[in-house]
């Protein structure tokens, strides 16, 4: 499994690693806990993410949570937090999210313990939520979503939505199951009775805004707050109207500003953060390595000469570019010998007019017909030949060939006849011959 | 929210117009109150705008086919100097309807129908956030059922998105008019497809709440309206769920009246204490609650010689969904679990949905504690039964019915007229 890594990974297999201070990535791992905070999710500290490094258990619960709310946020419900899901859910939600978004690590899936609703891996959590973010620009898609952002809507009115939503399903569940059809339909008629009625309130709803707008518009014509308006908006007038909603709006705006800081400090950190995510993969890997057998792990120590293999890669590698190039520079030179002996000398020759060289069968089909291997391995037996000879040649003697095979079957069938002639009751019956060509 | 009034006929009228002044009244008393400002505004912004001379004027529109009611009721809201009735939103004819719904319906509501639109959209065009209209009218009569019948059916049609209830006042039983059955038979039928709701007011049960409630055993008529305007005002004017949002008109509708077949609502209020045993009675929430609960299941509409014998489980009023408004100090705390008990409403109503409750801290009027039951529920449908029954039996015999044909309308009406009406007393016996 690999990271969508920018550039930086690359860079740092041709180069040698770059060390990044501690304090680097402590502020790395920081922006992105705040970033994640402050656009509503659950909050996490870095000390968390830490300890999910290093597999400890103490970061199962909050990395569990956050890691289901970014599987929900990322499949574009309602609101960043949506109703609180219960520990099975969350273990469900995680196992279904990560399974059905092709998230191919099998120790993530061995580690979810969706019997006990838990997780045995804090480091399995910190990894998936990684790549989650990773693949998905979840931060991004945080930053321009509405839902997260604290400005949303204004007032806010998606709670009084969702306390609707839960009044309904838990109306639908308190129903009894109907004696017969007529209760059924009373019931079904009931319900839509509702919502008709309440699709007529929402309507005068819209209307009393409208209306209210309107007024608001004419009223403050000429006065505005922003650029691209003339008059004040509705939000604008209750902000400057009532003290106690300005302040509100003002920690807002500030924490929508906290936000944006964030962010761009992330985007400036991000590299630091993947590089530390890798080291969380290294680590495990040193563990796994760790708990291998010791015998064969014994043989992989710190004296094992890695730099001496690296650098005969290098050679190797070197090596190979330089014969590559030796390669190419002499089917060149064969390539323009091969043009001046075909070309006679006064002829400019006519491109078009090209006749089909006889090539020996060890040459492959892909080699182009110019090139000649200066090696005695690839020089045709005999010279180059015309094909059109040789089509004749063989033409000739494959004739004599036939009329030889006519002879020799007359002379045997005849020879036949004679030795069955002399015994009763048999009857020679001569081959069929293919005459067809 | 905006809620424009209607107010047809003779009995529209008048009711309408103690109801404003009950409301204004109960904003007086609540100005020394704290925190009533908000309350006041809320109060305010539904059922009156501000006009020329920043004078209070009701968001209503009088219709009735006689001036003298029209004109009359509008002196009344000036003489009182905190509101009025806008100038230019009246309509009045010269010559009444008789007692007549054909000729309501057919001859004065096919001549003033679009004026009455006409007036409906100056009305609407007032409104920052409308609420819904809340039409008054008796139906026993000629004008507000005939012509409040055919202004329904306009708005209906004009209005197709909007939220509409009609209060309706139900003649005596015992016959103030002799073709009343047959004006309450057509009204019932022709509403109950037009209208989103039918509050209805039996004027034999008001009567008895008014001589509970007046010191002498004489009831007026005015004493009768001002129990229903009372009634109302602790019904409309602004409270809050628990979750904070407003009792507006159509969450009203959307909880009470759901479903198409089922639209007739009772209004059940609490204390009914007359004005001077106010002062010496001590009201407290769960003997207000319990007595409310024991009036719904008896199907009484009076505080008055309750059945404690009947129990959820024997009850024969079957409800479809409860509202409760409830008034008063210490309201956030009241218990109306009672009112949730699953006995009561049909198995095809989910568990807990046919109740909801809206709260007010701030008192009604005299009442320190009050509560508002309004009720989808089995009550009506007797008295609903006997006017059908009684409305047959002279259509058998073809009795005054030349009085209805001569406007244009057909028999077959009167016989599609009753099997709605079957129809609807069939569905609420069936549930």
């Amino acid at each position: 499994m690999a990271y969508q890594v920018p550039y930086f990974s690359s860079q740092r297999m041709a180069s040698q690693p770059v060390k990044v201070s501690s304090s680097k990535m402590r502020l790395a791992i920081g922006t992105l806990c705040q970033f994640l905070s402050l656009s509503g999710f659950s909050p996490i500290s870095p000390e968390t993410l830490r300890q999910a490094k290093f597999n400890k258990r103490e970061a199962v619960g909050p990395l569990l949570s956050l890691l289901a709310e970014l599987i929900d946020f990322s499949t574009a419900t309602q609101c960043a937090k949506s109703p609180q899901f219960n520990r099975e859910e969350t273990v469900y939600v995680v196992h279904s999210g990560m399974l059905s978004r092709h998230f191919q690590r099998r120790q993530f899936y061995l580690c979810l313990d969706i019997d006990n609703s838990t997780c045995h891996s804090s480091r399995e959590l910190l990894i998936a939520i990684g790549w989650l973010i990773c693949t998905e620009s979840l931060l991004k898609q945080m930053l321009f979503s509405k839902e997260t952002s604290s400005l949303r809507s204004f007032p806010d009115v998606s709670h009084k939505l969702q306390e609707r939503k839960i009044y309904m399903i838990n109306t639908r569940e308190d129903m009894e199951a109907p004696s017969s059809f007529e209760q059924y339909l009373n019931g079904l008629v009931w319900n839509m009775g509702k919502c008709r009625l309440a699709t007529k309130q929402w309507y005068w709803k819209e209307q009393e805004i409208v209306k209210l707008a309107h007024k608001i518009h004419v009223a403050t014509q000429g006065v505005s707050l922003a650029k691209n308006r003339v008059c004040l908006s509705p939000a604008d007038v209750t902000i400057l109207r009532y003290k106690d909603k300005l302040e509100k709006h003002l920690h807002t705006v500030e924490k929508e500003n906290r936000r944006l800081q964030m962010f761009f400090q992330w985007l400036e950190k991000e590299e630091i953060f993947w590089q530390w995510m890798e080291s969380v993969i290294d680590a495990e890997n040193s563990e796994r390595i760790q708990n291998e057998d010791p015998a064969a792990r014994s043989q992989v120590d710190d004296s094992y000469p890695f730099d001496d293999y690296s650098k005969t890669l290098a050679d190797l590698s070197s090596q190979l570019d330089t014969t590559l190039k030796e390669v190419t520079q002499r089917m060149q030179f064969y390539d323009k010998s091969l043009m001046e002996k075909s070309v006679p000398s006064g002829e400019t020759g006519n491109p078009l007019d090209v006749r089909f060289q006889f090539v020996p069968k060890r040459v492959k089909d892909h080699i182009p017909k110019s090139i000649v291997h200066s090696q005695s391995d690839w020089s045709p037996v005999g010279g180059i030949k015309d094909i059109e000879e040789e089509i004749l040649i063989l033409s000739k003697r494959l004739s004599s060939l036939e009329a030889k095979l006519l002879e020799q079957r007359d002379a045997f069938s005849c020879s036949c006849t004679e030795m069955l002639a002399s015994i009763d009751g048999v009857v020679s019956i001569p081959p069929i011959l293919c005459n067809q060509r | 929210m905006s809620v424009i009034s209607l107010q047809l006929g003779q009995c529209g009228n008048q009711i309408g117009q103690l109801f404003f002044d009950t409301l204004m009244s109960d904003l007086q008393q609540r100005e020394k109150e704290r925190n009533s400002k908000e309350y006041q505004s809320r109060c305010l912004d539904r059922f009156f705008v501000s006009g020329e001379d920043h004078k209070l004027e009701a968001r209503a529109i009088s219709v009735d086919t006689e001036g003298k009611v029209v004109s009359n009721v509008f002196d009344q809201a000036k003489k009182t100097g905190r509101w009025c009735y806008p100038s230019d939103q009246q309509l009045s004819g010269r010559r009444g309807a008789g007692n007549n719904w054909a000729d309501g319906f057919y001859n004065h509501g096919a001549k003033c129908e679009q004026e009455v639109l006409d007036l409906v959209q100056r009305e609407l065009e007032k409104c920052d956030h409308f609420g819904g209209f809340c039409s008054l009218m008796s139906i026993g009569g000629g004008t507000g059922s005939g012509l409040g019948t055919r202004v329904t059916r306009a708005l209906k049609e004009a209005y197709p998105k909007s939220f509409l209830i009609n209060v309706l006042v139900w003649p005596h039983s015992a016959g103030e008019v002799i073709v009343q059955n047959y004006n309450a038979v057509l009204s019932m039928a022709h509403l109950s497809e037009s209208s989103d709701a039918l509050l209805i007011f039996q004027n034999d049960d008001i009567r008895k709440i008014a001589q509970t409630l007046g010191s002498s055993p004489k009831v007026t008529f005015d004493d009768m309206n001002r129990v229903v305007s009372e009634q109302l005002v602790a019904s409309l004017q602004p409270a809050v769920s628990h979750d904070g949002s407003d009792n507006l008109l159509g969450r009203y509708l959307e909880h009470l009246v759901p479903h198409p077949d089922y639209k007739l609502l009772t209004s059940r209020f609490l204390p009914q204490v007359s004005e001077a045993a106010v002062s010496f009675s001590t009201f407290n929430w769960p003997a207000l609650t319990k007595r409310t609960f024991q009036m719904l299941l008896t199907q009484s509409v009076i505080d008055e010689g309750l059945n404690w014998h009947i129990k959820p489980s024997n009850s024969r009023n079957k409800t479809l969904s409860n509202l409760m408004v409830i008034r008063g100090k210490g309201c956030q705390s009241v218990d109306t679990g009672i009112f949730s008990s699953p006995e009561i409403y049909p198995s095809w109503i989910p568990r807990g949905a046919g109740f909801a409750s809206f709260t007010q801290s701030l008192p009604l009027l005299r009442y320190e504690k009050s509560t508002s039951l309004l009720s989808n529920c089995q009550t009506p449908i007797r008295a609903l039964d006997t006017m059908v029954s009684k409305a047959w039996g002279m259509f058998a015999m073809r009795a005054y019915t030349h009085w209805y044909t001569r406007y244009g309308m057909q028999e077959e009406e009167f016989i599609d007229c009753f099997a709605k009406l079957e129809q609807t007393i069939g569905n609420y016996n069936s549930v």
